[in-house]
């Protein structure tokens, strides 16, 4: 599958601990992750994708990632936890990784990757996974993964998200088909 | 009145043997370290050098064949503080072994520059039982190609770079190992040196071949954007007999091709013949013979599918004994069976003659059965008897009867092979049906698995089914595969179970599943699907949601395209494959289930166990959960496998 995106400069926006929400816009989500990072100065780029209002791509859909929505996020400092982020309304491809160890850079692209991508749904907690980057790294290697971890993270995420996620549904954030929580959810079916 | 005690005293000793006889083998007593991982005998037979693998440690143990006893030669823990260990041991001569050594070097705070750093050790034996072996080393990277063994002492050794050599090194010569060498003290004696040079290649050299004496004859080498094979003539490499270019190396076979790039290993006896590994596989479960002057190749071994990563080879002729391969991120040899088995029936035996002295009066063979683990054993032409000298599971040794049967059944008009595997009597036994993981690729051979006899002692009766997608057998039944994760796979697994089910030494009312991996996945199918027949299930690293599986944050792109040909397509085949998903099926479950997963899995996530976890909490079913927070793929460590495998064993007792 190719990717087409187009250049432009990024926009920096930042990632939230998960007990101090950001204020969200009308068509807005909040993306929540749950860092486990390492490194000196990792951060990650994303771009949303062109067409708004899809979850994921259908049959052999393209990506098309829009020139006017690049952000950059630095993950610097951050200890591991869940995190929020108030985005617009989309599917996103997380283009970039960056996880510099001093003088060793790293960059991985992630910009062709089905399992790289998260989408935002409008006044909703999006969980998009358990990003980790390994604090222990190999001079020229590194092991970066985002996890879908729905059920292995919801135990956490109601109980320090209790509240939010009463105002905000929780949803599967995954940029690919992934129906588990809301099968999950569902009522359970009572035989007459 | 004593002599009635006496009597009752023997009749009472009668029962507490024959009670212990047929006791069952504890997981704690059954899953031990201190295993031999090889042997190598010496070119006069006279010694043979095993590794033995203690707890946290490896010994060079040193066997001399005449007296019958044994010395340990070096233990590693007093040669360093690090993790080490003895990659392969050569015998140079009949008084030097050369043992390639590696030691972990852990790099600066959160740099974890992985260094497994090398070196090649050479040992002299010394005559003197008590004294301590000298042992000096090469301190010049490169590597071992030839142990020269009709030169005593001496060894070719390799240096890759722009330009390659070979020299030939004289061991006496060389720097006593990690002795601080004084300035006048030349390192590794000075020896490489134009003098002692044998032969060279313009380029990077991946791989030397030679002739059984010791002569290079080709040479495998990277140069100008190609890999090359040449003959070498007097020293010197002539023109390429075959070259790969690198955009051909780094394409991906047509879909339709049978393999990728084959490139040589090693030289086979026949003339101008190679043993060869497939490039492009994703794993090299194949070695092929290749000869490149005619274009002939054939498939000469399928391991059951673990990573094939160097071949063994014996004999005067450059036979194909074995093969290395990665099992669990472990260093493991797997050798090939000397005998064709031709009927179905037959002892599961693998005998295979591993080493022999060079006038041929000493062998050293590996012996390994459905229930004898394998045993290295040296057999001399002047003696009736045979002498051991190491086990894959000395603890297990003669500790376990069983038989074995291997049977076919006809499914949608394939013939499916299956081993059951049962306890020696007249039954009827509780029946365990373990299908193997993969599950295109893989299969279970009919020689020693330590899973199956854990449950054969423990009395219970095991089913193995070589599915459709199996290798080993045939490509027609490995091909059958694609497509059938979740259809006529599974089918397989049920009729077969049928049929042994129907057996008089076989209990039908009790039976359950028991898998890893793939096998897992096929355990939580068969309760959900043949609730008449599976009692439970267990299921240790199993996929539970297979759209879950096909998205892996760990699968590389090759492995995606693989997956995606052989499984489905998540994007396409999405409603396809949720409704094969156990995670979506768990309401029809009603049967015991036992779900285990370990949290550091890199093949089927954890996640698996969690989701599967949470919708049979939902529909409030009857289940058993563990993580295990330190496991991978599946247990490893023998402290993992105890505690697995009791509870396991618990939970089967419980609902079989």
């Amino acid at each position: 599958m190719s990717v087409i995106v187009e250049s432009a400069v990024a926009r920096s926006v930042v990632l939230s601990p998960y007990d101090e929400p950001p204020e969200l816009g009308r068509r807005e989500g909040y993306i929540l992750v749950n860092l486990d990072v390492g490194g000196t100065a990792p951060s990650i780029d994303f771009v949303r994708n062109y067409k708004v209002g899809q979850a994921y791509l259908e049959g052999d859909e393209e990506i098309r990632l829009s020139k006017n929505h690049r952000y950059s996020v630095s993950l610097k400092g951050k200890s591991k936890g869940l995190y929020l982020m108030a985005m617009p309304v989309g599917l996103y491809q997380i283009t970039q990784i960056n996880a510099p160890y001093f003088n060793l850079p790293y960059q991985l692209d992630t910009g062709d990757k089905r399992v790289w991508r998260f989408c935002v749904d409008a006044q909703k907690v999006n969980y998009i996974g358990r990003l980790f980057i390994n604090k222990q790294r190999k001079s020229d290697t590194i092991e970066v993964y985002l996890k879908n971890r729905m059920a292995a993270d919801l135990g956490e995420i109601q109980d320090l998200l209790g509240v939010l996620i009463e105002q905000y549904p929780l949803v599967s954030g995954a940029g690919v088909q992934d129906v588990f929580y809301r099968e999950w959810l569902a009522p359970v079916e009572v035989k007459q | 009145m004593t002599v009635v005690i006496q009597r009752i005293l023997i009749v009472l000793f009668c029962l507490a043997v024959s009670v212990g006889a047929a006791a069952d083998i504890s997981a704690t007593d059954y899953f031990k370290s201190g295993k031999t991982l090889t042997a190598q005998i010496s070119p006069d037979g006279k010694f043979v050098a095993t590794i033995a693998q203690q707890q946290d440690n490896q010994e060079l143990v040193l066997w001399d064949t005449e007296a019958g006893s044994k010395r340990v030669l070096i233990d590693l823990a007093s040669l360093t503080p690090r993790d080490a260990s003895i990659r392969f041991i050569r015998w140079i001569g009949s008084e030097h072994i050369v043992a390639q050594f590696m030691e972990v070097k852990k790099g600066v705070k959160n740099l974890l520059d992985t260094k497994p750093a090398y070196r090649l050790l050479i040992i002299e034996i010394s005559a003197e039982i008590d004294q301590l072996p000298k042992i000096f080393e090469v301190r010049t990277p490169g590597w071992l190609v030839h142990a020269l063994p009709v030169e005593g002492g001496k060894f070719l050794y390799a240096k890759s770079g722009i330009h390659s050599k070979i020299y030939k090194i004289d061991a006496s010569k060389l720097n006593v190992f990690k002795k601080k060498a004084g300035k006048l003290v030349r390192k590794d004696g000075g020896q490489f040196t134009k003098r002692n040079e044998v032969a060279s290649v313009e380029g990077y050299a991946i791989r030397w071949f030679f002739s059984g004496s010791g002569q290079p004859e080709s040479v495998l080498y990277f140069n100008e954007g190609k890999i090359n094979l040449s003959i070498v003539v007097d020293g010197a490499a002539g023109e390429p007999i075959k070259s790969w270019a690198e955009d051909e190396i780094e394409e991906d076979p047509a879909p339709d091709a049978k393999h990728g790039q084959l490139i040589p290993i090693a030289r086979s006896g026949e003339a101008d013949t190679y043993f060869c590994l497939d490039i492009d596989a994703e794993t090299d479960h194949t070695v092929y013979k290749c000869n490149f002057a005619t274009g002939e190749e054939s498939i000469v071994y399928r391991s059951d599918g673990y990573n094939i990563i160097d071949i063994i080879l014996g004999g005067a002729n450059n036979e194909l004994v074995g093969v290395k391969v990665l099992r669990e991120g472990k260093l493991e040899r797997q050798y090939i069976d000397g005998v064709t088995r031709t009927k179905e029936l037959a002892p599961s035996s693998l005998n295979a003659t591993i080493g022999s002295s060079l006038d041929g009066s000493v062998e050293l063979y590996y012996h390994e059965t459905h229930d004898q683990p394998g045993r290295y054993g040296v057999r001399r032409q002047t003696r009736s008897s045979d002498m051991l000298v190491g086990s894959k599971y000395p603890h297990l040794d003669g500790r376990l009867q069983s038989r074995q049967y291997h049977e076919r059944i006809n499914v949608e008009g394939l013939e499916i092979p299956y081993l059951l595997t049962l306890p020696e009597g007249k039954g009827p036994y509780p029946l365990i049906v373990m299908p193997h993981g993969g599950p295109i690729g893989v299969f279970d051979d009919r020689y020693f698995d330590l899973y199956t006899q854990f449950f054969v002692a423990n009395g219970y009766a095991v089913l193995r089914v070589n599915y459709r997608g199996s290798s080993g057998y045939s490509t027609e039944l490995e091909e059958a595969g694609t497509g059938q994760w979740g259809h006529l796979i599974l089918d397989d697994i049920y009729q077969a179970t049928q049929a042994v089910s129907k057996r008089s030494d076989i209990s039908a009312a009790k039976i359950c599943s028991v898998g890893m991996s793939y096998g897992g996945y096929a355990s939580l199918m068969m309760t959900i699907r043949h609730q008449d027949l599976f009692r439970c299930a267990v299921s240790v690293a199993g996929v539970t949601d297979v759209n879950l599986y096909l998205n892996s944050p760990y699968a590389t792109k090759t492995q995606d395209a693989w997956l995606q040909k052989k499984v489905g397509d998540t994007v396409r085949d999405y409603e396809a494959l949720k409704n094969v998903s156990p995670v979506y099926l768990a309401k029809d479950i009603n049967r015991p289930i036992y779900i285990l997963h370990g949290e550091e899995d890199k093949v089927v996530d954890v996640e698996h166990m969690y989701r599967m976890n949470l919708m049979l909490s939902k529909y409030n079913k009857d289940y058993e959960w563990r993580s295990f927070p330190d496991m991978g793929h599946g247990p490893e460590e023998n402290v993992l496998q105890v505690e697995m495998f009791n509870s396991i064993l618990s939970f089967l007792d419980k609902n079989i």
